[in-house]
């Protein structure tokens, strides 16, 4: 989808019984995703609530790639993991072969994590093969930790599967992934940390995190 | 005594005879939220830990960076930094401290907590900050929270909140030693050392530190130099955390501290004191949410006090009980329990004979909703039931009877406040809240007599009794703020602008002496003449703040801050001035540069001109006016080796009363910090 560089507003007017707008943001920068435009246009409805909702997961959505920094950040959010020895986390990456986006996602992020990374408390550990693709999900066998690049919406369900099947935790830049509860954990570094957990796909893949640390995250 | 341990007991029981549920050790590490979030993690604001960025009201955090560069030797002089906080230096080595206005002499309207756990002296209703059993280099953090939040912690935190964060000694090996001295006669050493092992650690601190008083010159009374020049301080504490299980842990912190120092009431005064304290916390997750209990117990001895009205001062020893439960309902939905007892005992000073009680008994809820990830609202209540009681005498011609303490009050306090991302940079927050601060013991019942002048040649003197009044209401506080913060990330600049307004309720004060009648009766050759505390009306509070925060990769760090505020009252001026007791125009200005094993610092403060009423004979007080005044400090500090730093503080004199002026100031500290 191109993406544009303004806030684009769409009157679904006639589309739903009551009035309201969307603000669409197709913007990658979450700041200017919001922008004073938008919010002139938001205020004069009545549907507040519901138009923020929107905005905020379109907001938080606007970027699905994870960066290095985003991995630093999900590396440092394992470590509140329950039940499970954070000290050893087997990952794997899943990425699509025909989506390029995808497959330069995870060369980044293969990159990144290297021989191992390290923080906190927790060392994620590469296994052969560290990239694995969406046609082969039964070779996710093993792992504790599955990073989900951006571009695999048609394969999320999937994904979401065979992560409950083996008790992994998924993580991904791409919140819908996680609004969908195709996913565990999504992570953005960028502007500010952001961490969003569906309960329903931690729930499926048997993932419990500390107390004090899903009082300071939003979940849905 | 026996019911307070009672309480304590039942507190523990409760929190142990719960099931240990999930895997986690329960309390907060700071420091690794603070790595993951990039910003300070604070569990002040609600009693549950949240963001900074993301706390629902108007709060500053000093970094221990912070601290460690700001070449302050006290609190209250790192408090003088942020806006909108008011202090009165007696001292050298201390003063009072007010959160957005009336500021005074034992100033009650702000509640301080090391780790959560009260350090107020009810009995003088004030901080008393040489008695905190804290170093300056175990602390992580220091919480500031503007406004009242009384539906958490009760009634002292009418107007604010500080909260003083220390390293934990399970997840923080903090080992420092520093050795100080300087102008004025000041030497200083102190230690810090942990050490952690796998389910827990111990952290021990002690220090001595001693420095000449500077010019201090009350009118009405002589300066007592034998006493309290130099001013001594003198502290240890023990910080013991472990855990138990997969989901318990427990925290023993213990601690003593005395200082010489000298201090403002209604009158001045010189005082040495001690503080004894102790705290157990037990915390557990459970599958009834995350539990704490607390037991905390401080014992002040403050009888080494000399006044114009008398030498004397109280005992007081304070037992706090408290069980919480906080936990999550669905996603959007945070819910915190509170119960709290608390026991409070003072003798009567500086008349001794008399024993004054209060058991209070409070219980508070939070909800904090979550509409979207970015919008949420806070709701939290408390009501407290507070019952007071007297035994023992009274000074020949009080009007009292310890029926007349026999007294029980009933209120409550709330905060609401909502909270709005719209955008990932942007905060902007609306609240409303409700403070008490309830009459301290002294207001309540304090008690002296002396002999004054009074109509020579005739009736030579008179008895002058001055009392604490059993009937008076607690103080009300109606709080409403507006505040916008915005980051600027490409500049890592943080600007935040927040307007409130604030609704005093039954101030306080003691009037000058009035005859009573019927001690002329005939044969009488000396007449009796009283003053007691009472009801003397209301203040208007509006203000705004400005805080601009920033630095960059290029070693620059700096701050700024501006505060606005004026304060209108209808009480007429006795021992305080309560219009006059806060300065218009405050302002801050910090800068600091690192380079290599370099490190220059610098700060500039402006403060408006106040009236701070001074004592001029046995009974007369004038409201004297403190003028503007700018103060600078200038810090440079050297690594002689990566944990070796030597550095200079340079400090220039000011005089924020008419009481107390400080004198310019150096000192050399050398730190070893592994």
């Amino acid at each position: 989808m191109p993406l544009t560089t303004e806030p684009e507003l769409i009157w679904l007017g006639d589309q739903l019984s009551n009035d309201f707008c969307l603000c669409r943001l197709q913007s990658l920068d979450a700041e200017a995703a919001v922008s004073n435009r938008c919010f002139g246009a938001l205020a004069i409805y009545k549907l507040l609530p519901v138009s923020l909702v929107l905005l905020a997961f379109y907001a938080i959505a606007a970027q699905a790639e994870m960066t290095p920094k985003d991995l630093q950040v999900a590396t440092r959010s394992l470590a509140f993991l329950t039940g499970r020895d954070v000290s050893h986390l087997r990952i794997a990456i899943l990425y699509a072969p025909d989506v390029p986006a995808s497959k330069a996602e995870a060369d980044g992020l293969s990159a990144a994590v290297g021989g191992s990374l390290s923080a906190s408390r927790v060392t994620l550990v590469p296994v052969s093969p560290l990239l694995l693709s969406v046609g082969n999900l039964p070779g996710l066998e093993g792992r504790d930790v599955a990073f989900v690049t951006s571009g695999l919406e048609p394969y999320q369900s999937a994904i979401a599967q065979a992560a409950a099947a083996r008790k992994i935790v998924t993580i991904t830049a791409d919140f819908a992934c996680v609004t969908s509860g195709n996913c565990v954990l999504g992570v953005h570094s960028e502007p500010r940390v952001q961490l969003l957990i569906s309960r329903s796909a931690a729930q499926a893949t048997a993932t419990e995190f500390a107390p004090g640390f899903r009082l300071l995250v939003n979940e849905l | 005594m026996n019911r307070a341990h009672h309480v304590a007991w039942l507190v523990a029981s409760a929190v142990l005879a719960v099931l240990p549920h999930a895997a986690w050790p329960q309390s907060i590490n700071y420091g690794e939220y603070e790595q993951l979030f990039g910003e300070p993690v604070t569990t002040s604001a609600t009693g549950s830990p949240v963001r900074q960025s993301e706390a629902p009201v108007t709060m500053d955090i000093i970094s221990s960076e912070e601290i460690r560069r700001s070449g302050a030797r006290t609190i209250p002089e790192l408090l003088e930094r942020v806006s909108g906080i008011d202090v009165f230096t007696w001292s050298n080595t201390g003063g009072d401290v007010a959160v957005r206005g009336l500021n005074q002499g034992t100033s009650g309207r702000l509640l301080l907590l090391i780790n959560g756990r009260e350090q107020f002296t009810d009995a003088l209703s004030t901080v008393v900050w040489q008695l905190l059993p804290v170093r300056m280099d175990e602390i992580r953090q220091i919480e500031v929270i503007k406004g009242p939040n009384s539906a958490l912690y009760g009634f002292n935190a009418a107007a604010g909140v500080i909260n003083i964060i220390t390293f934990s000694p399970r997840y923080d090996t903090i080992n420092v030693e520093r050795l100080s001295g300087g102008a004025q006669g000041y030497g200083a050493a102190s230690i810090v050392r942990s050490q952690a092992w796998e389910s827990g650690g111990l952290r021990l601190s002690g220090g001595y530190s001693q420095i000449g008083e500077s010019t201090y010159s009350p009118l009405s009374m002589p300066d007592l130099t034998d006493k309290t020049d130099p001013s001594i301080v003198r502290n240890f504490s023990v910080d013991l955390q472990q855990q138990f299980g997969d989901s318990t842990e427990m925290r023993l912190q213990a601690g003593i501290a005395s200082a010489s120092l000298r201090g403002q009431a209604q009158v001045p005064f010189h005082m040495g004191g001690l503080l004894a304290t102790g705290s157990l916390t037990v915390t557990s997750d459970t599958r009834a949410g995350m539990l704490e209990g607390s037991i905390n117990f401080n014992h002040f001895d403050l009888r080494d006090l000399v006044s114009t009205s008398g030498a004397g001062g109280p005992i007081n020893d304070v037992t706090v009980g408290k069980l919480q439960d906080l936990f999550k309902v669905g996603a959007d939905d945070t819910i915190r329990i509170g119960l709290e007892f608390r026991h409070d005992t003072m003798s009567t000073y500086p008349a001794p004979g008399g024993d004054l009680a209060s058991d209070d008994v409070a219980v508070s809820a939070t909800w904090i909703h979550a509409f979207t990830p970015d919008l949420s609202l806070l709701n939290a209540v408390r009501g407290d039931h507070y019952q007071l009681s007297r035994s023992g005498t009274f000074v020949p011609g009080s009007p009292y009877t310890n029926d007349a303490f026999d007294r029980a009050i009933t209120d409550g306090s709330f905060n609401s406040a909502l909270t709005w991302r719209p955008t990932q940079l942007d905060s902007i927050k609306v609240s409303v809240a409700r403070g008490l601060q309830i009459p301290s013991l002294s207001e309540f019942g304090i008690q002296g007599s002396q002999t004054v002048p009074f109509l020579p040649p005739f009736l030579p003197t008179a008895q002058a009794n001055f009392l604490g009044n059993p009937t008076l209401p607690p103080s009300t506080v109606m709080h409403y703020e507006l505040s916008y913060e915005r980051e600027f990330k490409p500049m890592d600049l943080t600007a935040r602008i927040a307007a409130y307004h604030q609704d005093v309720r039954e101030l306080r004060d003691v009037p000058p002496f009035s005859l009573v009648p019927s001690s002329l009766a005939p044969g009488s050759l000396t007449p009796l003449v009283q003053s007691v505390f009472v009801v003397l009306g209301n203040a208007t509070i509006d203000g705004f703040e400005l805080d601009v925060k920033g630095g960059s990769g290029s070693g620059w760090r700096w701050s700024a801050n501006y505060s606005y505020e004026t304060i209108s009252s209808n009480a007429p001026v006795f021992t305080r001035d309560y219009a006059g007791s806060g300065p218009r125009n405050k302002a801050n200005l910090q800068l600091g540069y690192t380079v290599g094993d370099w490190e220059v610092d610098g700060y500039l403060r402006y403060v408006g001109q106040v009236f701070v009423p001074e004592q001029v004979g046995s009974d007369g007080f004038q409201a004297t006016r403190v003028p503007n005044f700018v103060q600078v400090q200038g810090r440079l500090a050297y690594h002689i080796l990566p944990k070796l730093l030597i550095e200079g503080i340079v400090a220039s004199g000011y005089a924020d009363n008419p009481i107390a002026r400080q004198q310019t100031q150096g000192y050399v500290s050398m730190v070893a910090n592994y």
